[in-house]
C-alpha cells in the first residue's frame, strides 16, 4: 500500500515529478559518463605503466637505488650474484608471477655519425617485450597509446638483437629514412658504470611512442644486453615483476618485501603507480580525481537542491493530507517514509532511464571518434567513454543515497510541525 | 674636454682588450696552442669519492686540430678523440661510425673532454683584464674570459696570467651564472723547442672540484715535441680506417 | 453505561499576538458509550478546540482527558497515533480525502498501518464500511468524481473502517446543502444504532438538532445549560 500510495503520488504533480526526475537523471548521466571517462583513462594508464612501459606490476631496486644509482651505479646495481639471490626469492613466489624482466636504464647520445642527440634509454628484453605486447589489456585499453608498429616490433626484436626502438620525433631529429631498417647503423654513446665514455653500434628498425610529449624526443628503447655492453656491466638496475591476473598487487608487494628481507637482500619495491617511479600516473590520476570530485560536488549539490526544493513544495501542497494521515493514526516517521519512498521511486526511475541514456551517449560519442590531445600527451587520443556496470551501479547508489539523504533532511525539518496546524492548513 | 675624456676611455678599453688577447695568445702556446704539429703524452689521474683511476693518452695536435689516442688502461686502448676545430668525435675500433660528442662532457673525474687537447682560448674566448694580482711575488693579470660559442668546454673562465712568463698559472671555471665550479692550477716544467726557440710547456694541470676539494683530476704532460703531422691524420673520414 | 470520554476540568489557551486567548476554561464532560452527542455553539465558542483535544490532535494546558479510561496526558506521540488508529475515527468538515487514491483506497488508508491484519480481512472491512455508507458501487471512483455528500460518506466510511469506539466529527455537514446534510446525519444516526458507535460532533446547524440524542452547548469555552 505504501509503495502504491507513493507511486500514485508521483502523478499528482507530473511536471514537478518530471523536473525532479530529469535533474536526477541528468545528474546520474553526468556522473556516470564522468566515471566512464576517468575509468577509461585509469585503465589506459594502468596498462601502459605495467606493460607498454615495461614496469611490471611491482619493481624491485636495490635499497636507495632510485636516488643513488646515477651517482654510484657500481654500488646500486644488482651484480649477477645479487641478481641471482633476488631471482631465487622470486622463484618462491612463482605461483603469483606471470613473468619477470630485468632493466638497465640510463642516458647518453644517439649519433648518426653527423649529429648526436641526447637520449634517455629504457632497456627491454625481447621476450619480455613480446609477452607484454601480447597482453589483451593493451588492445583493450591502450590502443591509442601504442603505435601499430609496436606490435610488429616484437618480431623485429626477436630477429635482430641490435635493434633499438626510436620515436617518430627522434626519427625526425636524426633525419632517418623510412623504412627504418634500411638506415645504416647508429651509435649509442654513454658512460660506463666506471665513468668512461663508451659507445656501441645499434640498428634501426622499430618505432614506438611514449604517449608523453616531454619524453617523445628523448626516450628510446634499447635491448637490455646492448645497455649492459654500453655500461660495461653484467648487472641490472631493477626487476619488473608481471603478476598473474587476479593477484592482489599490494598483498604481493608485502609478501615480496618480507621474503627479500628474510633472504637478507636490501631492496626497495615499488608498485607500478608509485609516485617515485611513475609520477605521470599519479599526476594524471590526481588531476582527474580532483576534477571528478569537483564535478561530483557540483552535480550532487544540484541534484540535492532540486530534491529538497521539489519535496518542500510537495510537502507545502500536501500539508493537510499529512495532517489527515497523522489523525487517522500514521506515525510521523511513517509519513516521512512515504515521502522518501516517493523520491526514491523517482530516483530509481530516473537512474533506469539514465543507465539507458548514458549507455546510448557513450556509444554515440565513441562512434563519433572524437580525437583530442590532452596536455602533456603526445599525439591525439580518442575521447572514449567506457560504460561500465560497476561505475553505473556505484553512481546509481550514490545518487540514491543523495536522494534519500536530501529527502530525509527535508522530512526531519518538517516533522516538527504541530499536528493541529497541519490539519487546519488551508493550502490544500 | 669632454670628447677627449671619452676618447681616452675608449682608447684604454681597446688597449685593455689588446693586452688581454696578447696575454691569452702567449699563454695558449704554453698549452699546446701553436701552429706547428706537436705531440705529447698525457696522463689523467683522477681522485673521486675516495677512488683513484688512471688513464693515459697520446695527444697529437696541429693548429686547431687534435687527435687523442687512449693508451692505457688496456680496455680503453684504441679509443680515439678527434678535435676538428671546435667539433669533437669519439671513436673506438668496434664502432661503425664515430660519435659526435661535446667538449664539455666529462672525460674522467674533473677533466672535461676539452681539457685533454691543446688550448685555443685566444680563439674561443673574448678576454678582458679584470685586475692585477701578485702571487708568490709575481705580478699576474687576472683575465675574464667569455665564451664566443656555445659548444666550448666552459662558458666563463677567470684566468691568472703571469706578466713575466706570459703563462697561465691559475684558473677558475665558472658556470653561465658566474658560479665557480672547478679550479685549475698549472705548472710549466717541460720545455719545447719551436723553430729553434725553446719555450716552456705545461707539465701539470690540476683540476679541483670547487665544492669537494678531494675530488680532483691531475693531468700530467710529458715528452712534448714538435712533429710535422700530416693533415690527413685529423680527417674525420680517416678515423674509421 | 460506561464513559468513552471523560473530560475533567480542562483548560486550553492560544497565544494571539501578545494576548492569551482562552478557548476552553475548566470544562468537564463525560460521553457515554453509544451516545450520539452534538456540541453546539457559535463560531469561536471553543467547539473545534474541544474536539481536537478529545481526538488527541491537540494538547490541553491543564486538566485531564481520558479515552476509555486511558489518560491522554500519559501518552507519547506514537502512543497517541496508535490510540487514534485503534479507538477514534475522524470526520472533517472538508472531507480531507487523498485525491490520488480511489474511494476504496481512501477508506483503506487507516488499516494499512494496522499490524497483523490479513489482506482479505482488510478488504472485507473496507467493503463493509463502503456498504454501510452506500458507496459499494463507487469503490473505484476518485474523490474528484464524487459529489460533496458522497465524499463525506467516504470520509465516514474511513472513520468507521477501524471500528472505533468514538467518532469525532467537526462540522461534518458545513460544506453540504441541507438535503445532503440531512442524509449524512441520518447515516451517522443509523451507524450509531447499528454499530453502537459513539458519535461526538460539533455543528452550528440548528436544523439538525432535533435528530440528536444529546446536545451540549458551549459558549466562551465553558458549557452552558
Amino acid at each position: 500500500m505504501f509503495l502504491k500510495f507513493a507511486y500514485l503520488n508521483l502523478f499528482r504533480n507530473k511536471r514537478r515529478t518530471l523536473s525532479t526526475g530529469l535533474a536526477i537523471c541528468i545528474g546520474f548521466v553526468g556522473l556516470n559518463l564522468l566515471g566512464a571517462y576517468i575509468f577509461r583513462v585509469k585503465k589506459a594508464l594502468d596498462t601502459t605503466s605495467v606493460y607498454s612501459a615495461l614496469n611490471g606490476h611491482v619493481k624491485v631496486y636495490k635499497k636507495d637505488s632510485l636516488d643513488q644509482f646515477s651517482l654510484q651505479p657500481q654500488k646500486f646495481i644488482f651484480h649477477p650474484d645479487e641478481a641471482g639471490k633476488v631471482e631465487k626469492v622470486l622463484e618462491t613466489l612463482k605461483e603469483h608471477i606471470d613473468y619477470v624482466g630485468k632493466n638497465l636504464n640510463g642516458t647518453g647520445l644517439l649519433s648518426n655519425g653527423t649529429v648526436s642527440h641526447p637520449v634517455m634509454f629504457s632497456s627491454f628484453e625481447p621476450e619480455v617485450y613480446a609477452r607484454s605486447m601480447s597482453q589483451p589489456e593493451i588492445n583493450l585499453w591502450a590502443k591509442d597509446w601504442v603505435l601499430p608498429s609496436q606490435f610488429e616490433s616484437v618480431k623485429v626484436f626477436e630477429k635482430n638483437n641490435e635493434v633499438v626502438s626510436i620515436t617518430p620525433k627522434i626519427a625526425d631529429i636524426m633525419s632517418v629514412r623510412y623504412p627504418l631498417a634500411q638506415n645504416e647503423s647508429l651509435q649509442l654513446a654513454g658512460r660506463t658504470l666506471d665513468g668512461d665514455l663508451n659507445a656501441v653500434n645499434v640498428d634501426l628498425g622499430a618505432e614506438h611512442t611514449t604517449g608523453m610529449q616531454f619524453l617523445e624526443d628523448t626516450l628510446i628503447l634499447v635491448p637490455f644486453k646492448k645497455v649492459q655492453e654500453l655500461f660495461g656491466t653484467e648487472g641490472n638496475e631493477s626487476f619488473s615483476i608481471y603478476l598473474n591476473k587476479n593477484v592482489d598487487i599490494k598483498t604481493f608487494k608485502n609478501l615480496l618485501d618480507r621474503r627479500l628481507f628474510d633472504a637478507g637482500i636490501e631492496a626497495d619495491t615499488y608498485l607500478y603507480y608509485d609516485e617515485k617511479i611513475n609520477s605521470v600516473y599519479l599526476g594524471t590520476m590526481g588531476f582527474l580525481y580532483v576534477m571528478g570530485a569537483f564535478f561530483v560536488f557540483l552535480i550532487g549539490t544540484a541534484v540535492s537542491l532540486t530534491i529538497v526544493n521539489s519535496l518542500t513544495m510537495g510537502i507545502i501542497e500536501r500539508t493537510r493530507e499529512i495532517g489527515t494521515l497523522l489523525a487517522v493514526g500514521f506515525q510521523r516517521r511513517q509519513v516521512s517514509r512515504l515521502f522518501i519512498i516517493e523520491n526514491l521511486l523517482v530516483g530509481l526511475a530516473s537512474i533506469a532511464v539514465g543507465i539507458v541514456l548514458s549507455y546510448l551517449i557513450a556509444g554515440f560519442v565513441n562512434n563519433l571518434n572524437i580525437r583530442f590531445m590532452p596536455p602533456g600527451v603526445s599525439g591525439k587520443i580518442q575521447f572514449r567513454l567506457v560504460w561500465n556496470v560497476v561505475i553505473a551501479a556505484s553512481v546509481g547508489i550514490f545518487v540514491l543515497i543523495l536522494t534519500f539523504g536530501a529527502s530525509l533532511v527535508v522530512m526531519k525539518t518538517k516533522e516538527k510541525a504541530k499536528l493541529i496546524d497541519l490539519i487546519n492548513d488551508a493550502g490544500a | 674636454m669632454k670628447h677627449l675624456f671619452l676618447l681616452l676611455v675608449l682608447f684604454s678599453a681597446a688597449a685593455n682588450a689588446d693586452l688581454a688577447t696578447e696575454l691569452l695568445e702567449a699563454s695558449d702556446q704554453g698549452r699546446g696552442g701553436i701552429k706547428d704539429g706537436i705531440e705529447w703524452s698525457g696522463k689523467v689521474q683522477t681522485f673521486e669519492n675516495g677512488n683513484e683511476t688512471n688513464r693515459e693518452f697520446l695527444i697529437k695536435a696541429k693548429d686547431h686540430d687534435a687527435l687523442v689516442e687512449a693508451v692505457a688502461p688496456a680496455k680503453n686502448k684504441g679509443e680515439i678523440f678527434l678535435f676538428n676545430d671546435r667539433q669533437m668525435w669519439f671513436f673506438k675500433p668496434s664502432l661503425k661510425k664515430p660519435v659526435s660528442i661535446s667538449a664539455r662532457q666529462k672525460l674522467s673525474g674533473q677533466a672535461a673532454n676539452g681539457d685533454i687537447a691543446s688550448t685555443h682560448y685566444a680563439r674561443d674566448y673574448a678576454a678582458t683584464v679584470e685586475k692585477t694580482e701578485v702571487i708568490d711575488g709575481v705580478k699576474h693579470h687576472v683575465l675574464f674570459l667569455k665564451a664566443k660559442a656555445t659548444n666550448l668546454t666552459y662558458d666563463q673562465i677567470r684566468y691568472w696570467v703571469s706578466e713575466k712568463s706570459k703563462l697561465a698559472t691559475k684558473a677558475e671555471f665558472l658556470t653561465l651564472q658566474g658560479v665557480t665550479f672547478k679550479r685549475g692550477f698549472l705548472e710549466y716544467e717541460n720545455k719545447l723547442s719551436v723553430n729553434g726557440k725553446v719555450i716552456p710547456f705545461i707539465s701539470k694541470l690540476t683540476i679541483v672540484d670547487a665544492k669537494y676539494e678531494n675530488n680532483k683530476s691531475i693531468l700530467t704532460y710529458s715528452n712534448p715535441k714538435v712533429v710535422n703531422h700530416p693533415v690527413s691524420l685529423f680527417n674525420y673520414n680517416n678515423m674509421t680506417r | 453505561m460506561d464513559n468513552v470520554v471523560e473530560i475533567n476540568n480542562v483548560f486550553k489557551s492560544y497565544q494571539l499576538g501578545s494576548t492569551e486567548v482562552y478557548a476552553i476554561r475548566g470544562l468537564s464532560l463525560n460521553i457515554r458509550r453509544g451516545e450520539f452527542t452534538a456540541l453546539i455553539g457559535a463560531s469561536g465558542s471553543g467547539k473545534t478546540t474541544l474536539l481536537n483535544l478529545v481526538g488527541s490532535l491537540d494538547v490541553a494546558d491543564k486538566g485531564e482527558i481520558l479515552i476509555e479510561n486511558v489518560s491522554l496526558k500519559n501518552l507519547n506521540e506514537n502512543q497517541k497515533s496508535f490510540l487514534r488508529n485503534e479507538k477514534i475515527g475522524f470526520i472533517f468538515q472538508s472531507f480531507n480525502l487523498v485525491p490520488v487514491l480511489n474511494v476504496f483506497e481512501n477508506v483503506e488508508v487507516p488499516l494499512t498501518i494496522r499490524k497483523g491484519l490479513k489482506d482479505s480481512e482488510r478488504k472485507a472491512r473496507v467493503l463493509a464500511a463502503l456498504k454501510d455508507v452506500g458507496l459499494e458501487d463507487f469503490a473505484q471512483h476518485r474523490p474528484d468524481q464524487l459529489s460533496g455528500g458522497q465524499r463525506q460518506r467516504v470520509a465516514i466510511a474511513r472513520a468507521l473502517v477501524t471500528e472505533p469506539v468514538l467518532i469525532l466529527a467537526d462540522e461534518p455537514t458545513a460544506n453540504l446543502d441541507s438535503n445532503t446534510a440531512h442524509h449524512i446525519i441520518d447515516l451517522m444516526l443509523e451507524l450509531n444504532r447499528k454499530r453502537n458507535t459513539t458519535f461526538f460532533f460539533c455543528t452550528h446547524d440548528e436544523k439538525l438538532m432535533s435528530r440528536v440524542q444529546r446536545i451540549i452547548k458551549i459558549k466562551d469555552g465553558v458549557l452552558v445549560d
